[in-house]
């Protein structure tokens, strides 16, 4: 092995005496230097941020009327304690929205003028929050003495303070909360994010658009006249002319070239390992293990550079065919996932289904309604709005709530999602019904708040809405809609702005935290919920109203979904346990992971509680018998590509895959009942039998950022355009091996072929 | 260059175990000693060129001769002749596309056969980011030695070649002939039994060149074969034993040199003492081409001969007569003149390509002339 190892340890030789090289590590070095600056320091929560606010405009209004009250109050109080330029800026700015479509500046006024306040040491008055029920944390910070507090707990009390006077107004704070530094000094408002979850994330995009891209950029550009110049005239002459095998010869240097992206990537990698080690006490061994998988990303690239190398024997051309492979390669991708898959199949994948009697409805990623329309043969919209936005993919989004059909009624319910721009002007939307002897014609019923996120009925038949504020039921018809237009100047304002009468009551006041989760039990009208680490039940009472009857603390899970029915709950966490609850006493009965590390998208109960379904993120599909306690992944079609599931009765199941196909299945056979699907279309019949076997055959280099995502931040799956970590949203799966195996065949394939040239070639 | 005094110091002499390693390599292969280090046998090679490959360039149309061990072989011929590609053949750079050809008593391209051959390509390039001493690391690793046993031949190999005082220094700083001489350390360095020389002493100075010549002759002392291409045909017709000259893909000739250099017809130069008109009589008819008297009072003559034959019946004659022979030298062909005039003849008779530039063209303008000068000279006896 002497003349390989010669012809490598002379490419470390080469890569050591390039200019290139010690250029790049002094910019990685300086970068290092830079990032060794971020620091991050946790606090407990105190801060208001603008998304805090729920309601600026209420709290606006019930500051100033608690301002104006004969008596003691929390309002009064902080009201008293804001200077008087504030006051005139939020008048100003009062003024002022009305003629704003955009943005909520009234929001950012006032967190800002609750901040200057957190800081104020006088702000507890016991007379003042005499009234108010002041939670554990707060009480127990208060039996302190003031002066004795620090500045975060001082900060943490009056945060406490404000949001427990106004509820409904203010969102919880959460526990802790991110400072971000650099060199000692804080950068910007802190962030409502872990540490860990940031750096985490920071490491992953760090390495993947750093190491991942520009590395290995600048290690083609640099590495592609290795083989050319070993290939060249006067040089392979000399090398033929030892006793070395040629393909060998090409293996070797192939690796040779491979060692000046090891060093480069070692020196990042590595750094980073020991900057993130030193400065923030946190050492990540992935980051060590992400050097090899970027070094196989680059071999990816560096093979074709190598065989264009060997071919043409020419520098530029190795560069050119390289970045061409590069741009189809990532053509591909963007075409398939993107622009395909993103933009024309997903808005348009059913989601959500209701059989509503013989019909079967289906609500899609984008928010439409629509109905198997059996005739045509065709999914056809229904409830469909007057000003619907032409651009489809970007309307709305999966409805907030529902659809739920009434059988009684033969009705649709939906809760849609506001025209975004003016989301924030009202708290309440408007229901959106439609009925069976109407076609299914759009009609808007009594409002709901505007962050209902749970539609189901109780006992006695009525619509119970689950909102961040509690738990609502309906009290009126629910199409006895009594509106009358606004005008302002004489122009009518859109419905957006005119949500109509609520008709709902509050039974059970709570307040809620994004991303919560709720499920009504269809046998018995309690509603389970889980919300910032708490999992609890209310059950009606007699009078109609709710209380709580169960509640179990889950700490470190962070968000959840959740599916009740008879007395069993499925709660499926982000970290992909799937754990079983007795609905009686949260006795907890078993613990599944289906996949590892892949969070649920949706759990689903059969009316009678006796089976459950669980979509992943990944779109597989599992369900869970109660009787037998397992959790088994079901034998039908479309596994991994499944977007929607729901029960039509105790035994049948719907069950959504490809674009537009639902199968409706018997159970527990799972034998297929009929399926409902629209004719392909060209674009469809396009991706199915080009784009999809191109993309599997090609290789996918840039697509092993998923591994190096899993293994710095055990991430499998991706939201998409999502920043709150609410389960239900959708996820991309993310595809570890298959990458690594297409990349591995392909790499092995262009060595081959490489081989074979060298070896067959008069030099 | 610097020679060292004792041929016995320097790598040209195998070591102890370089020999055990021949010795073993040698029972493995069964080859006697005598086997010819190369053989060719009508050999061929077509290149496949142009759009789609669809042109055939034949480089080589069936050439045949063999190298003897331990002698100095030359390769001449003009430019595109097919010297390069026969050379690549037999080092397995290029695959033959028909006839036998042997390295060694190995196959072309054997890899048994290229550990025991140095070469020197023409036109190489040593990687710039190397020093003389971390190029002959890499080239010696490459033929398979230790990074001891290189660090042990390679300042000796170094002073060989002249380069002992830049070990150390860039090969960029290098100029031509020093990167020459560089790229013959390279190929001395793992001592092997034969060397194939591609243009050695392009970019070479005078001094060099004549030091190239000692160490290509102490080589040849060492037992070592040495395959030469040049085109100093000075230089091939001062240290081959044999040569072959090659056109358009063809031996034209082969042998000694002193061969292709002795022609029949000749001139013969003569210093006679003795009676001018015995002098005239025993030339007779023969073309006088110079007639003077040296300041001893004695004729010196220029006298054209048929033959060998001819030669003799004028010594003869004169002797008859009483004419003494002071001194007799025959006149020689140089290698440069017998080359050109087989390139010539080969012209005439149509074998050439008239493609091709003619081999005056090419020799008169790469290559200084050698001036003609009389050999063999000395008292002639009677």
């Amino acid at each position: 092995m002497t003349p390989y190892f010669a012809i490598l340890k002379d490419s470390f030789r080469e890569a050591f005496a390039s200019r290139v090289l010690w250029i790049l590590l002094i910019v990685v070095t300086l970068l290092l230097a830079i990032l060794a600056g971020f620091g991050m320091d946790e606090h407990a929560g105190a801060s208001f941020t603008s998304e805090d606010l729920l309601d600026p405009a209420a709290l606006y209004t019930k500051l100033q009327a608690d301002a104006q009250a004969s008596y003691p109050n929390p309002g009064k109080r902080i009201w008293s304690l804001v200077e008087d330029r504030t006051k005139t800026e939020l008048a100003q700015t009062v003024a002022e929205s009305e003629s704003l479509a955009f943005g909520n500046p009234l929001a950012t006024r006032l967190s800002g003028m609750l901040n200057r306040l957190l800081s104020r040491r006088d702000l507890y008055d016991a007379e003042s929050w005499s009234r108010v029920r002041l939670e554990s944390e707060a009480a127990a910070l208060l039996a302190s003495e003031a002066s004795q507090l620090s500045d975060e707990q001082l900060a943490r009390l009056n945060r406490l303070l404000i949001e427990s006077a106004y509820p409904l107004e203010i969102a919880p704070s959460r526990n802790l909360e991110l400072y971000v530094s650099y060199w000692g000094s804080v950068l910007g408002t802190p962030l409502p994010l872990r540490k860990d979850f940031v750096i985490k994330t920071s490491l992953v995009l760090l390495s993947n658009f750093v190491v991942g891209m520009l590395g290995v950029f600048c290690g083609i550009v640099v590495t592609a006249s290795i083989i050319p110049q070993t290939f060249d005239a006067g040089a392979i002459d000399l090398l033929l002319s030892k006793p070395i095998s040629r393909p060998l010869l090409y293996l070797t240097k192939f690796a040779g070239g491979c060692a000046f992206m090891l060093i480069i990537t070692a020196d990042m990698l590595a750094g980073l390992w020991l900057v993130v080690g030193l400065r923030h006490g946190v050492w990540y061994p992935a980051l060590l293990w992400c050097i090899p998988i970027f070094l196989f990303v680059f071999a990816v690239y560096y093979a074709v550079s190598a065989l264009a190398g060997v071919i043409w024997r020419n520098t530029i051309v190795s560069i050119v065919v390289t970045f061409l492979f590069w741009a189809v390669c990532w053509g591909l991708g963007v075409v398939k996932g993107f622009v395909i898959e993103n933009f024309f199949f997903e808005p348009v994948r059913p989601v959500r289904l209701i059989a509503a009697g013989d019909h079967l409805i289906a609500a899609n990623e984008r928010g439409d309604v629509v109905r198997w329309d059996d005739a045509n043969g065709r999914w056809q919209e229904i409830l469909v709005p007057d000003e619907a936005p032409r651009w489809r993919p970007f309307r709305g989004g999966l409805p907030l709530a529902g659809p739920i059909y009434q059988q009684d009624e033969e009705r649709l319910v939906v809760v849609q999602r506001p025209n975004r721009r003016f989301s924030l002007i009202s708290s309440m939307v408007p229901l959106v019904l439609g009925r069976r002897n109407e076609d299914w014609r759009r009609r808007e019923g009594v409002s709901v708040p505007a962050d209902t996120s749970v539609l189901g009925h109780d006992l006695e038949g009525k619509l119970i809405a689950v909102a961040a504020s509690g738990i609502y039921r309906q009290n009126t018809d629910l199409a006895a809609r009594q509106r009358t237009d606004l005008t302002i100047f004489g122009m009518r304002l859109p419905a957006a702005f005119n949500p109509g009468a609520s008709g709902f009551e509050q039974v059970f006041a709570t307040r809620l935290t994004r991303p919560y989760s709720a499920a009504v039990n269809p046998s018995n009208g309690e509603v389970a919920i889980y919300n910032r680490e708490v999992l609890s039940i209310c059950a009606p009472n007699e009078a109609g109203r709710y209380q709580e009857r169960l509640r179990k603390e889950l700490p470190g899970t962070e968000s959840a979904v959740l599916a009740y029915a008879g007395d069993t709950m499925l709660l499926g966490t982000a970290n992909g346990e799937i754990r079983i609850y007795s609905g009686a006493d949260f006795s907890l009965r078993s613990i599944f992971e289906p996949a590892q590390g892949v969070p649920p998208r949706f759990i689903e109960a059969a009316p009678g509680g006796r089976r459950f379904v669980v979509l992943l993120h990944d779109g597989t599909l599992w369900i869970y018998a109660a009787d037998d306690d397992e959790l088994l992944q079901a034998p039908i079609e479309g596994q991994g590509d499944i977007s929607g599931i729901a029960f039509a009765g105790d035994d049948q199941l719907l069950v959504a895959d490809r674009v537009s196909r639902v199968s409706e299945y018997a159970l527990p056979t799972f034998a297929l009942v009929r399926r409902m699907e629209n004719d392909p279309e060209w674009l469809e019949l396009l991706y199915r039998y080009v784009v999809v076997p191109l993309h599997t055959v090609f290789p996918k280099p840039s697509e092993i950022s998923n591994v190096t995502a899993y293994l710095i931040a055990e991430q499998r799956t991706m939201s998409r355009g999502q920043t709150e970590t609410d389960l239900r949203a959708r996820q991309i799966s993310l595809d570890l091996w298959g990458p690594v195996w297409s990349n591995l065949a392909f790499l092995a394939v262009v060595l081959l072929l490489g081989c074979l040239y060298t070896s067959r070639t008069d030099f | 260059m610097n020679v060292p005094a004792s041929a016995s110091h320097i790598p040209v002499a195998p070591t102890a175990d370089a020999l055990a390693a021949e010795k073993s390599d040698r029972s493995r292969s069964s080859l006697p000693n005598d086997t010819p280090a190369i053989v060719v046998d009508n050999l061929v090679k077509t290149y496949r060129d142009g759009w789609l490959r669809g042109d055939d360039v034949r480089a080589l149309r069936g050439v045949s001769f063999r190298v003897q061990r331990g002698e100095i072989f030359g390769l001449l011929g003009p430019n595109g002749a097919g010297k390069t590609t026969l050379i690549k053949i037999l080092l397995g750079i290029v695959k033959k596309s028909a006839g036998e050809a042997s390295l060694l008593g190995r196959p072309p391209g054997n890899r048994g056969g290229r550990r025991r051959v140095g070469y020197l390509p023409e036109n190489h390039r040593i990687p710039r980011h190397h020093t003389a001493y971390s190029a002959l690391t890499y080239f010696g690793g490459l033929s398979g030695l230790s990074a001891a046993e290189v660090r042990r031949r390679r300042g000796e190999t170094l002073a060989l070649v002249g380069l002992e005082r830049w070990g150390h220094v860039s090969v960029r700083k290098y100029s031509k002939g020093m990167q020459q001489r560089l790229g013959l350390a390279q190929a001395l360095l793992h001592d092997p039994e034969m060397l194939i020389l591609d243009e050695p002493t392009d970019g070479v100075d005078p001094v060099g060149r004549s030091e190239m010549r000692s160490l290509l002759l102490r080589l040849k002392q060492a037992g070592k074969t040495v395959f030469l291409n040049s085109h100093h045909l000075q230089e091939i017709e001062l240290v081959c034993d044999r040569v072959a000259i090659l056109q358009d893909g063809l031996v034209r000739r082969e042998g000694r040199v002193a061969d292709l250099t002795l022609t029949p017809e000749t001139e013969l130069y003569l210093t006679l003492s003795g009676a001018e008109t015995a002098i005239r009589d025993a030339i007779a008819a023969r073309e006088v081409r110079r007639w003077s008297r040296n300041e001893a009072g004695e004729y010196v003559l220029t006298v054209r001969v048929e033959d060998q034959t001819d030669a003799n019946a004028l010594v003869d004659a004169l002797r008859a007569r009483n004419v003494a022979l002071v001194a007799l030298a025959r006149h020689r062909q140089t290698l440069e003149e017998a080359f050109l005039s087989i390139l010539a003849e080969s012209e005439r008779v149509g074998l050439a390509d008239s493609a091709h530039p003619t081999a005056t063209e090419l020799v008169g303008t790469a290559h200084p002339t050698a001036s003609a000068h009389p050999t063999d000279a000395g008292p002639a006896t009677p």
